[in-house]
């Protein structure tokens, strides 16, 4: 694959994770649902999954988690923006080790219960670790400090908030596994890079602007 | 063992570890409605006369450092405050940021130099240490 394609689909899919973490998380927050397993099983492993079966490159999940990263850096709204940055570039780590291993072409990824394990399994994993990371880095950053003593009584908590992100991504999996087939090399240079770059620009114009 | 054997059976355990998680957390959960200061136990409506009021953003709410004071925390000033939530959710803070908190009569903290973060609800006691 041509790096320039490879790029602009981080760009773009970094950039919808972004999008979706700044607008669709807040708006989730505000109805006072629980967004961080909503994102994190529908948007962050949704997308990833998704740019994963297309592209078929890894290391391209931890530039979208970058890409992401940065989009909520820039977000005027909320607090302690270096701290959600980092932790959802901690969400592109995160799925770039669990599927490390792994080929999404492979015989064994075929069968439906290795799709929803694998989902249930990475979106479980990349919220617990996204969570674990913000708890530690949002007091790292403020004057009053990490205490460790507060992260481990409330970890029985984490665990059990992620179970509705590991639902939620053994069933987003094979849906996302139905547009394996779409071949993306297949797609026009003409119609490739002015999409990915309209909708890249979109997705940061709003985000900055709101 | 194949891949396709083991991954079934860790996304099992996962399943198993939260649900079981879940169940340890909801027996954890405590009631609500009344925060224990330095021992004392005091009701949301006895903790908004303590302290002055004090806005932080959208919250408004009795004055921490004031209430620390009123319930009798001595040297206030070097202590350490950590505010346990009914649901285990707890966050220490220093006198410095205590000056710039508030909490709110339905019992959640809120610091202007704080982030979200250490909002916490259903608070049900404020360790002094």
């Amino acid at each position: 694959m041509k790096k320039a394609k490879l790029f602009a689909g981080i760009l773009v899919f970094g950039s919808l994770w972004g999008f979706a973490e700044c607008i669709i998380g807040s708006a989730l927050r505000t109805m006072d649902l629980p967004a961080g397993a909503i994102m994190t099983g529908i948007f962050a492993f949704g997308l990833m999954l998704l740019s994963r079966l297309l592209f078929k490159t890894k290391g391209m999940q931890l530039g979208m988690g970058v890409v992401a990263g940065l989009l909520r850096f820039f977000n005027p709204f909320g607090t302690c923006h270096i701290c959600s940055a980092i932790a959802i570039m901690a969400e592109g780590l995160a799925f770039e080790l669990m599927w490390m291993g792994l080929s999404t072409d492979s015989e064994e990824m075929s069968s439906l219960v290795m799709k929803t394990s694998m989902g249930v399994i990475t979106s479980y994993g990349v919220y617990v670790i996204g969570y674990i990371v913000t708890q530690i880095l949002t007091p790292l950053f403020s004057t009053a400090g990490f205490h460790i003593s507060d992260l481990l009584p409330f970890l029985p908590q984490i665990l059990a908030s992620g179970l509705l992100a590991a639902v939620i991504g053994g069933v987003v999996s094979p849906l996302v596994f139905l547009l394996k087939e779409f071949d993306i090399q297949k797609v026009k240079n003409s119609v490739y890079y002015p999409v990915t770059l309209a909708v890249s620009v979109i997705c940061w114009a709003v985000v900055i602007a709101i | 063992m194949a891949k396709n054997k083991w991954i079934p059976i860790i996304a099992a355990t996962v399943l198993v570890v939260a649900i079981g998680a879940s169940v340890y957390a909801y027996m954890q959960q405590q009631s609500a409605g009344s925060v224990s200061i330095n021992g004392t136990t005091y009701s949301a409506k006895e903790l908004m006369n303590l302290g002055s009021e004090r806005a932080v953003e959208e919250f408004s709410g009795a004055a921490l450092d004031e209430l620390m004071v009123r319930a009798g925390v001595p040297a206030p000033e070097g202590k350490e405050y950590t505010f346990i939530a009914a649901d285990g959710y707890q966050k220490t803070v220093t006198w410095e940021n205590m000056q710039n908190g508030i909490l709110t009569p339905d019992l959640m903290s809120a610091f202007s130099d704080l982030a979200k973060a250490f909002r916490v609800k259903d608070v049900i006691e404020i360790k002094v240490e």
